[in-house]
């Protein structure tokens, strides 16, 4: 292992790291780019590496753009990537009252934390922790989905209804395409450009981004505050933050390493559930979605812990973890790696190069992204909005075209910003839709193949509630759905008590 | 000064000289094609056999007819719009794109997918990837027949786990089940791979798959069969399903399609020049390395193939339709 | 105009329109295919339904938002002439087109000739710069 630590550190992987932190952190921060369309743009161009720096470039980037996909969270409340969503709940409102460069400085720092832990999981534990993912079979997706899909109740405190609504369009959106289970062709009207179904990016896209573009617009207000104490990064202020939430950026790190460990159902949840969970413990929970910044530490340590955990599927079982993780994996196979876990022992030296070519991107992150992060929130904050609008616009275009190349996505974020800007006019939060545009599929999926399989045993009730994992998740769930009902009654019997 | 007659003919010399040197190119360019470089659409996502294969022919290509092939991913609907946005492209031969059978059989006979068959003008198949029934390791099923008894003992209760519905595994699973009489459980997956890791973790008994993912997943499973003529080298302990008694010869085809009404000479030349790849001695064992098996339908051959795929899914397609 | 009591009346409506689309296309669905269509589309129903109780028995207003409505529809109908254009006209043309028309709707005041000078070099840089980047140097071929 040591020579493989060796190698990341010759000069051309450190140079490979660098440049693609860098241009990572770039693109993840420019609003309607994504961290899937970076990594997508940018495969080809690894073919002609050898196996282990053309990984590195490629982690490199994955890692900046999940950073700098926090800066495009915060600054103009576009989540980057699907992981990035919690980090918008309260990263926007504090970029809107004047804290953003805090904001920005502490998702730097959380998400250096977060994504050393992940890698670090990956290093050391990668092939015992991708058994866990082998025994999370169709049914404990199930359950893990209408996790998911419980925290939209939960998070939507005040506008429930509305937020559960929300959840069930995005569910029924989800819907849209060619099923596959049951091989039915739905709600596609016929046309050929939705038998694809939604895309997850090009929706991100218009239902956060088109909204603020379009809200730009409509006031005169300045866009974001600008910075409200003096200058510098207000690093300080950011570490003490960090110091006095640790706990919560520990434990957010690893839960976003274990879900992020999870097939596809990687990002999204691992960001909310962190977000959910620092909520739940937190002191003043009414905070959070106003601007918390334990909300922003939790989510952003948790999305970059899920870099690291997402590559132990991805390179033990070969199933992506995340959406760009199903690219890396695709330039990995054309390069002629073979994924599994001989890829720890008969190639060992390639991917613990990669692995440690992570960590140190990681950690080259904190300078790169302060500086970036710095920048950006000073352009963003001060560029006049007549300039801001139609940039964002190009942007956005370019963004959600080139994922597939496919101008069909492109008219497809329109539409659903048309949607979620006139949905918002009426108390409507896009969180809740994407949230169901996401996890619909997986709960969809597992639901059928576990009715399948526990009909084909014969025993559908042991096949959905007599399995461990399984059990345990819906613990989680009704852990979830009733500890606010149950606080809530403690928290009046003692004002009872007090009033006697 | 009136024009002598030589200098009237040094004109008309010089003027036909110029039409010819102008009109040169374009009778050049239509003899050599390509003479610029090709966009090769592949119609799923970096990795999966398609794109794989071709960046193997990516790499001969350019020796062999001295332009670059462009690989362009433009995945959706398990292939259906790549497939049917293919007559949209100026039939010059500077694009092409990779298409499979029984996919562009199966898709169009099971739903609106924007496409038929005949729309698909394929000038050349490669390769294909033959079918094969994978487990793991350690499974019970030592071979194919320990399965097929265990069908017959608790009918329904098998589980195959196969990518997508209606699709090439399903069909599969579908044809062995009328073969040998076995009633299995089709459980969809989103992909080969979410396949291959459900049977990893026992969450089904076996996969009806392809010889490649048995390949890649290496000491990890058991190939019971495959679908080939003889063994595949890549699996040398997976017996055939002819050597166990069953005329079962099949997977999915792979070739290569240009846009409608693309001119007869182009598509000659296409033909010639994915046939040479397809002889080139390296090109066929680095595929023969993987598991896929180098086979040559060139044009002339091509409609005929498609009728006798056709008429051997049929039943197949008719029971899935009627389900 | 809805008065401010009952503004969720609207969403209301709609939530039921398309639940019940949902669900009547679901019908034609197969067993397994319907499931989470039924889910969904009655999920939509009801939680419509849900929102009209509520706003007519408990009077719950939702606020009217601050921001007019004229302008960001312009906006919206900007970017969808952009979407629909770029395959049509290519990324350039479209884009340059649709970032004027956005910078003219964005702005609040009328820019000195200096200012829209600014706004014309940086933002058609930043278009071919795209279009650069993509285009040339990552291979993407844009429309």
């Amino acid at each position: 292992m040591l020579d493989a630590l060796i190698n990341a550190f010759t000069p051309f992987n450190l140079a490979l790291a660098l440049i693609g932190v860098f241009l990572g952190t770039i693109i993840g921060a420019l609003p309607g780019l994504s961290a899937t369309m970076a990594v997508a743009v940018l495969v080809p161009f690894t073919f002609t590496l050898d196996p282990a720096s053309g990984l590195i470039a490629l982690g490199a980037v994955y890692t900046g753009a999940i950073y700098g996909g926090a800066y495009a969270a915060i600054l103009v409340n576009t989540p980057g990537t699907p992981a990035a969503i919690a980090t918008a709940l309260d990263g926007f409102p504090m970029a809107k009252r004047g804290d953003g460069d805090l904001a920005v400085t502490m998702s730097c720092f959380a998400s250096a934390v977060g994504g050393v832990i992940g890698a670090l999981f990956l290093l050391v534990l990668a092939p015992p922790l991708a058994t866990i993912a082998l025994r999370f079979g169709p049914v404990e997706y199930f359950w893990l989905a209408i996790f998911g899909l419980s925290l939209i109740a939960v998070l939507s405190k005040g506008a429930t209804l509305k937020g559960l609504i929300g959840g069930f369009i995005g569910l029924g959106l989800s819907t849209i395409g060619s099923a596959v289970v049951g091989g039915d062709v739905r709600y596609t009207f016929d046309s050929p450009a939705l038998l694809g179904g939604i895309h997850i990016i090009p929706a991100l896209i218009g239902l956060y981004c088109i909204p603020v573009l379009l809200n730009m617009v409509g006031t005169r207000d300045p866009h974001i505050e600008r910075a409200s104490a003096g200058k510098g990064s207000r690093i300080g202020d950011a570490i003490g933050l960090m110091w006095r939430s640790k706990f919560n950026l520990i434990r957010s790190s690893v839960v976003g390493t274990v879900i992020g460990i999870l097939p596809a159902a990687g990002g999204a949840v691992a960001g909310l559930v962190a977000y959910s969970e620092a909520r739940r413990t937190s002191s003043h929970k009414e905070d959070f979605g106003k601007g918390a910044p334990d909300g922003v530490i939790a989510s952003e340590s948790a999305n970059s812990a899920t870099v690291g955990g997402g590559f132990v599927p991805t390179l033990v079982l070969g199933i992506p973890g995340t959406p760009p993780d199903a690219i890396i994996l695709g330039g990995l196979m054309v390069q002629g790696i073979r994924v599994g876990p001989q890829l720890f022992t008969e190639q060992a030296s390639t991917v613990y190069t990669f692995i440690f070519g992570l960590l140190i991107a990681t950690v080259i992150m904190v300078p790169v992204g302060l500086l970036i992060g710095r920048t950006a929130f000073k352009t963003i904050s001060s560029i006049p909005k007549s300039a801001l609008a139609p940039a964002i616009g190009a942007l956005i275009m370019i963004g959600s075209y080139a994922v597939e190349q496919n101008p069909n996505h492109v008219v497809m974020m329109v539409i659903l910003g048309a949607f979620a800007w006139g949905a918002a006019r009426y108390g409507f939060e896009p969180s809740p839709v994407v949230l169901g545009l996401i996890l619909g599929p997986i709960a969809e999926q597992g639901f059928v193949q576990g009715y399948l399989i526990g009909n084909a045993s014969g025993n559908l009730f042991a096949e959905f509630f007599g399995r461990p994992i399984s059990l345990g998740i819906i613990f989680v769930i009704a852990l979830t759905l009733l500890w606010p009902l149950w606080a809530e009654r403690r928290a009046r019997s003692k004002v009872d008590v007090l009033n006697d | 000064m009136t024009m002598t007659r030589r200098d009237f003919g040094k004109g008309v010399l010089g003027l036909s000289v110029g039409a010819a040197a102008l009109g040169a190119p374009t009778i050049l360019r239509a003899s050599a094609y390509p003479d610029r470089a090709v966009n090769y659409i592949v119609a799923y996502n970096p990795g999966g056999e398609s794109d794989v294969t071709a960046r193997m022919q990516q790499r001969y290509f350019k020796d062999i007819a001295g332009q670059s092939l462009v690989i362009v991913n433009k995945p959706g609907a398990g292939g259906a719009t790549a497939w049917a946005q293919l007559n949209g492209f100026d039939p010059d031969g500077y694009t092409i794109m990779g298409t499979i059978v029984p996919h562009i059989i199966l898709q169009p006979a099971m739903k609106k997918v924007g496409y038929q068959t005949d729309d698909i003008d394929v000038v050349y198949f490669f390769h294909y990837t033959p079918d094969a029934i994978v487990v793991k390791a350690d499974s019970p099923y030592r071979t194919l027949n320990d399965l097929i008894e265990d069908t017959k003992a608790r009918p329904g209760a098998v589980t195959f786990g196969g990518s997508g519905i209606n699709s090439a595994n399903h069909l599969a699973s579908e044809i062995f089940a009328d073969m040998t009489g076995a009633i299995t459980t089709y459980i969809p997956f989103k992909g080969s791979a979410p396949t291959i890791t459900a049977v990893l973790g026992g969450q089904v008994a076996a996969a009806m798959s392809y010889t490649t993912q048995g390949v890649k997943a290496g000491e990890q499973v058991r190939t019971l069969a495959v679908a080939t003529e003889e063994r595949v080298s890549a699996l040398p302990d997976a017996p055939t399903f002819k050597e166990l008694g069953f005329d079962y010869v099949g997977g999915a085809y792979r070739g290569v399609a240009v846009p409608k009404n693309t001119p007869d000479d182009v598509r000659s030349s296409l033909s010639e020049i994915i046939g040479q790849i397809n002889k080139n001695a390296d090109f066929q064992a680095q595929m023969n390395a993987a598991g896929y098996q180098v086979v040559d339908v060139a044009m002339p051959d091509v409609p005929a193939f498609i009728e006798e795929r056709r008429a051997a899914y049929a039943p197949a397609i008719k029971r899935l339709r009627d389900a | 105009m809805t008065s401010p009591n009952h503004r969720d009346l609207i969403p209301s409506a709609g939530l039921i329109l398309l639940g019940g689309y949902a669900l009547y296309e679901a019908s034609s669905m197969s067993a397994f295919g319907a499931i989470f269509p039924r889910l969904a589309g009655g999920g939509m129903t009801l939680g419509g339904m849900a929102l009209a109780v509520r706003a007519l028995v408990f009077n719950a207003a939702s606020p009217v938002p601050a921001e007019t409505l004229g302008r960001p529809a312009l906006m919206l109908a900007t970017l969808a002439a952009w979407a629909v254009a770029l395959p049509i006209i290519g990324f350039i043309p479209a884009s340059l087109i649709g970032a004027a028309a956005a910078m003219v709707i964005a702005m609040n005041d009328r820019p000195s000739a200096k200012e829209l000078i600014y706004h014309a070099v940086g933002l058609t840089a930043l278009i071919l710069a795209i279009a650069g980047v993509f285009g040339g140097l990552l291979n993407v071929p844009l429309p």
